[in-house]
């Protein structure tokens, strides 16, 4: 009897250590792969004062972004999520300082753009027009204009809506025109007057959506691979916070 | 590997080998020769120290700046791939694999004392960490390797279930989730074809059929340390970029992959082989070594099962091995056979693919079908129903398994044409399958049922292919499929037929050998408790997810609509359930196997040949081989063809197969 | 002819060697089995990539050239045509007699001439050594890179899984060799030498499917290939500028309308400063 009964409690030990062990391998490793593809903080738009639209007197913000051919002692690169990456990426175009961009709700918001990298013909010209701004332009080195030539575009940014039936529809998509390959450049190899291009838009109610390059810059992989699959290069995610 | 059952010479010219006195090749050192010297350890070594000077070698003859014709860096793909080449290699060398072939090119021809040290005679624990040839310890090896394998496949699983709890979740970035989804995908793959056909399929089909081991002892071990080798190159790919492309990898997304996407291709390519000697082995011990008298019509279905598996794999496999070396080529070798910029086309890859993929599918529910079968009968203490249907479900799978595949491809644009002849062949192989699950039901039609763990999975295994036998009826269906293609629907199904009837079926064979594999039971508490958590997990995770597909959501994306909330975060309550049912299974597993009650030789009380041996079973088997005289399940209620059989075989008598009736 | 010997046994299994050979050679047809499943997947790429002619991309370029064109100044690379057909049959020859020759080694030591099993192993092995030289001479004088189209990668495949084939079989005869002359394998115990000439003709027949396919199906009969995974149809008509609101050209940098492919290709070799894109 007294054998029985250890038996019955080894074996119920037998599962319990079973059971614990196995969650907390599914748990540590699902732990260290989500913190090591972690993504750095998110630029959040700063308030700037309000401005006014045909939806009345809104709140206005800013924020800034930078788009690098690729890293340098000046602009270190953005963090992989796995080693190969720092690998593969090294030499590879991204937006900064973070891909992961948050604004607020029913707001006004302008986006400077600093556009450090050359290119060339975009696959789909569409891509080369200006989408989803307030007056459907762009400013770009001050002056205004609605698309610009299609073999003459560097990246664009391009906002996709999710297929959610909850949030608002969200679509924007601006090209950044490119650097001429003979530009001249400063120690790093960034041109010294790079491209600026400024877009200003509306938000809607919160939502949460994603953003890419729609010109396929990634020189790996038949061109859409490495970096155009990456947060943190040539993707991110673009929230809308109420 | 065979041996003698009185004392061998240990060299000369002669030795006693089963009575009998043969003459033996030179004995070059002792028996055994490097072989005593090579081990796992060995083995891991030679592999690790190969891989990292193929990479050393390769990373130095690469220039840093070189880069393929799309574009991506040189370095990193050829210094990988180097490895895993370098790894497979020298892993296989430590192992000892390539000492067979080295000795007979040098004429040094294997004795019998090398030939039962090399089974692992009086090794002790030490003969399961070698390049051991007897079948018992292959089939031990390949049960541990696989629960490994699904182990890989079931974290994943759970880190799946994890981020897809609700939408947004982002637990991981989306890079690293595509990654662990085609790794699971093709881990379970690889796991449930050789679940059933590697531990059952060499432990116990020699002793079933009266053989004293495989016929091919060496190309047994060398199957499944090709397996192992094979293993390590798909969990290496997950530190390399990973496979971000579903486990289907196709074309243009594989050839944007990164450099993980080689760990998945030299996978395949070494899995083909090593799923070729395997099918081949097995295939021929069926066909030349059967016992004395067991007839085709007295061969077990479990036996047929594996026969037919192998011939599946035997001639499919190849075709997803060359997508893969194609791919390869691509890849490494600026080839254009999937870019149809320069002639090449992703159609050709997506049909060589499915080539295998759809016998593949079958490559693993057949045996676990027919381990079902080979179950039944004992525990309902009856003939199983119609073993001829069941015979004719089996050859009718393996005659339409290869006239199915582009029912895959229906909504590629890829021959629209041809989408309703394989609608038409891919319903008819409903009719085969269907014969197997008649004939489960029929047996279980008005017997006495001996409800034992095993006998459990099969309920479970019926339940579950019935579900997932009709919802692939509506997706082999073109119109259909225009709607369900491509949704949660479809990843339902598969999991209902791979997982609900395989892996369930793979269970219950798994509590059904284990007194004979381990010399102990399968305790049974435990074991049931475990069955029937995992299976009611696995009906509330893939139940709820029929509904998400119905609903619409796509598969393989990280984030979806909010309507598909609720029935995905049902379907995450139930994989966690299904990963505790499967944890308690395995503490049962382990806790049996280290102190669980001791079997006798034969629990059950079954006639196959199997459990006429003793437990544990001796090096050789059977100390004379046994001759059958009757079909294999003739218990209690007689069968009604044994009389129209007896009047055919009347020079047998029929007074037993063996053992008791 | 020697006199009929008694039964010789497997010094392992203890079982007569004529059973072992007859599992041997039955297991070798099955492995010829899987080996045929290989090279016919090799043979549905070539002819399905043959028959479609994706985006006319089936041919080397160079084979696309009037004779005209073929005179001026073409780069070297861009000058690949189909390969010539001869070699192809003169590696079958070889592979055939090499074959041939192991038939004949096999049936002599069947019949009891073990030098004739030994003369004709070796010779086997010269024939199949030189019929892999060969083969590897016409690899490398393809007039066309693996890169140059369908056509060219699906002939330098069949190649190089004629290498393989050619390398199994030079690892079997170099045991032939080995074990005929050590009198391992002779009257009594032939069946290695039978599996070995039986595995020789299928990788005889795979070198003929080859030439068969590289000689009858070089043209591809489809003169209106789909196009398509080409990008020119945009590209040509998409060289209008925005008349936005002011455009600026002085401020736009100017770089000719040039295709995607090409840019790219300028952009690498030309400037090493940002072009990443």
């Amino acid at each position: 009897m007294r054998r029985l009964e250890w038996g019955a409690m080894k074996r119920f030990l037998a599962t319990v250590v079973a059971v614990v062990l196995g969650v907390a391998v599914v748990a540590g490793i699902g732990v260290f792969s989500s913190v090591n593809g972690a993504e750095p903080d998110a630029i959040v738009a700063k308030k700037v004062g309000t401005k006014s639209t045909p939806q009345g007197e809104l709140p206005h913000y800013e924020l800034h972004m930078d788009v690098y051919p690729n890293s340098s002692a000046a602009v270190p690169p953005p963090r992989a999520d796995s080693p190969i990456n720092n690998v593969l990426l090294s030499g590879q175009p991204f937006y900064g300082p973070s891909t992961s961009i948050e604004v607020p709700a029913n707001s006004v918001v302008t986006i400077h753009f600093t556009q450090y990298d050359s290119g060339g013909q975009i696959y789909n010209p569409y891509f080369a027009k200006v989408h989803g701004t307030m007056d459907g332009t762009m400013t770009w080195n001050g002056k205004k204009v609605t698309e610009i030539k299609s073999n003459e575009v560097g990246h664009t940014f391009t906002v996709h809506q999710y297929p959610e039936a909850t949030q608002p529809d969200f679509f924007l998509s601006v090209p950044l025109p490119m650097n001429a390959g003979n530009a001249k450049t400063d120690s790093n190899g960034y041109p010294v007057d790079p491209q600026k291009v400024s877009i200003t838009f509306i938000t809607g109610d919160a939502g949460t959506y994603v953003w890419n390059c729609e010109y396929p810059c990634g020189d790996m992989y038949q061109e859409f691979g490495g970096p155009m699959q990456q947060r943190g290069w040539m993707a991110g995610t673009f929230e809308v916070v109420a | 590997m065979t041996t003698d059952v009185t004392a061998s010479a240990p060299t000369g010219a002669s030795a006693i080998v089963f009575g009998a006195e043969v003459a033996q090749p030179p004995q070059h050192g002792k028996p055994g020769g490097i072989m005593r010297h090579l081990n796992f350890g060995t083995g891991l070594l030679t592999g690790i120290v190969m891989a990292a000077v193929a990479g050393w070698v390769t990373a130095a003859l690469t220039p840093t700046s070189a880069s393929n014709a799309t574009f991506a860096p040189d370095e990193p793909e050829y210094v990988y791939l180097a490895v895993l080449i370098g790894w497979v290699i020298g892993f296989m060398l430590g192992m000892g694999a390539f000492v067979g072939p080295i000795r007979w090119l040098l004429g040094r021809d294997i004795t019998h004392a090398d030939a039962e040290y090399m089974a692992g005679k009086d090794l002790g624990v030490r003969r399961y960490f070698k390049f051991t040839t007897d079948h018992k310890v292959v089939g031990i090896q390949y049960l541990v390797v696989v629960m490994v394998i699904l182990g890989f496949g079931g974290i994943l699983a759970m880190l799946i279930r994890t981020e897809l709890g609700v939408t947004w979740a982002e637990v991981f970035s989306p890079t690293f989730y595509n990654s662990i989804i085609g790794t699971h995908g093709i881990a379970m793959i690889i796991g449930m074809i050789v679940v059933m056909s590697g531990p059952v399929g060499n432990f116990i089909v020699p002793m079933m059929i009266g053989a004293r081991d495989m016929a091919f002892p060496r190309l047994n071990a060398l199957s499944l340390w090709l397996l192992v080798a094979a293993v390590v190159c798909l969990v290496s790919s997950m530190f390399v970029g990973g496979i971000q492309d579903g486990w289907s990898v196709y074309y243009p997304l594989a050839a944007q992959a990164p450099p993980g996407m080689l760990g998945y291709q030299l996978t395949i390519i070494v899995f083909a082989v090593s799923t070729a000697i395997a099918s081949v082995n097995l295939m021929t011990t069926i066909l030349t070594m059967r016992a004395k008298g067991m007839t085709w019509s007295r061969t077990p279905i479990l036996v047929y099962g594996t026969f037919a598996a192998s011939l599946m794999g035997l001639y499919a496999f190849p075709f997803f091995q060359y997508s893969q070396i194609l791919g390869l080529t691509d890849r490494i070798w600026n080839t254009v056979f999937f870019n149809p910029v320069e002639g090449g086309s992703v159609w050709l890859y997506e049909n060589l693919f499915w080539l295998l993929g759809h016998p593949e599918v079958y490559v693993i529910l057949i045996p676990s079908m027919a381990v079902a079968l080979e179950i039944m009968p004992v525990f309902l203490r009856r003939p199983l129903f119609s073993f001829n249907f069941a015979v004719a479900g089996i050859v009718g799978v393996v005659a339409l398994s290869g006239l199915v595949w582009a029912h895959h491809m229906y909504m590629t644009g890829w021959a629209p044409a041809v989408n309703y002849p394989f609608m038409l062949s891919t319903e008819m192989i409903s009719i085969p399958v269907g014969f197997l699950v008649l004939v489960a039901i029929g047996t279980f039609w008005r017997s006495t049922v001996w409800t034992r763990l095993p006998l459990m999975a099969i309920y479970a295994v019926v339940f579950n292919k019935m579900i997932g036998g009709v919802t692939g009826v509506y997706l082999s269906d073109v119109p259909a499929d225009q709607y369900f293609h491509g949704s949660m629907f479809v990843v339902a199904h598969f999991h209902y037929m791979l997982m609900g009837a395989g892996l369930f079926g793979a269970m219950g064979g798994i509590a059904f050998f284990f007194p004979k594999m381990t010399g102990r039971i399968l305790d049974e508490r435990l074991g049931s408790i475990g069955l029937w958590t995992a299976f009611a997990g696995f009906q509330i995770t893939f139940g709820s997810m029929f509904v998400a597909g119905l609903q619409g959501q796509p598969r393989r994306v990280l984030q979806f609509d909010d309507m598909f909330n609720i029935s995905n975060w049902i379907s995450t309550i139930g994989a966690y359930v299904i990963g505790l049912g499967m944890l308690i299974f395995l503490a049962a597993i382990v806790h049996s196997w280290r102190s669980g009650e001791i079997a006798s030789s034969n629990p059950w009380g079954s006639k196959s040949l199997e459990w006429q041996t003793p437990t544990p079973v001796p090096l050789e088997n059977f100390a004379v081989l046994p001759v059958v005289t009757e079909r294999p399940y003739n218990y209690g209620v007689p069968d009604p063809y044994e009389a129209e059989m007896d009047k055919k075989d009347g020079d047998l008598t029929t007074v037993g197969q063996v053992g008791p009736r | 002819m020697s006199t009929q010997a008694p039964e010789v046994l497997s010094p392992t299994t203890g079982e007569s060697m004529a059973t072992v050979g007859r599992r041997n050679t039955l297991a070798l047809w099955l492995l010829i089995v899987a080996d045929a499943a290989g090279t016919i997947a090799l043979l549905i790429s070539y002819t399905y990539l043959w028959s479609l002619n994706v985006n006319g991309g089936w041919a080397p370029p160079g084979a696309k050239l009037t004779a005209v064109e073929t005179n001026n100044d073409i780069p070297k690379h861009m000058q690949g045509s189909f390969a010539p057909e001869w070699p192809f049959w003169a590696i079958l020859g070889i592979v055939i007699l090499s074959t041939a020759a192991m038939w004949w080694a096999y049936r002599s030591g069947k019949a009891g001439f073990q030098t004739a099993l030994v003369t004709g192993s070796v010779l086997s092995l010269l024939l199949m050594l030189a019929a892999l030289i060969g083969q590897w001479v016409q690899i490398s004088t393809f007039p066309f890179g693996p890169s140059d189209g369908a056509y060219a990668s699906a002939v330098i495949v069949l190649c190089a899984s004629n290498i393989f084939h050619m390398l199994i079989v030079i690892f079997l005869l170099t045991g032939m060799v080995n074990r005929s002359r050590r009198g391992l394998i002779n009257q009594q115990n032939h069946y290695q030498a039978q599996a070995t000439t039986y595995y020789m003709t299928w990788v005889s027949i795979s070198v003929l499917l080859g030439a068969l396919v590289t000689t009858f199906f070089v043209v591809s009969p489809n003169t209106d290939p789909a196009v398509f995974g080409s990008f020119k149809q945009m590209s040509s008509s998409s060289a209008e500028v925005s008349p936005a609101p002011s455009s600026s050209p002085s401020a736009t940098p100017s770089a000719s309308p040039s295709d995607k492919a090409s840019g790219k290709a300028s952009d690498k070799a030309a400037s090493p400063s940002p072009s990443a894109s």
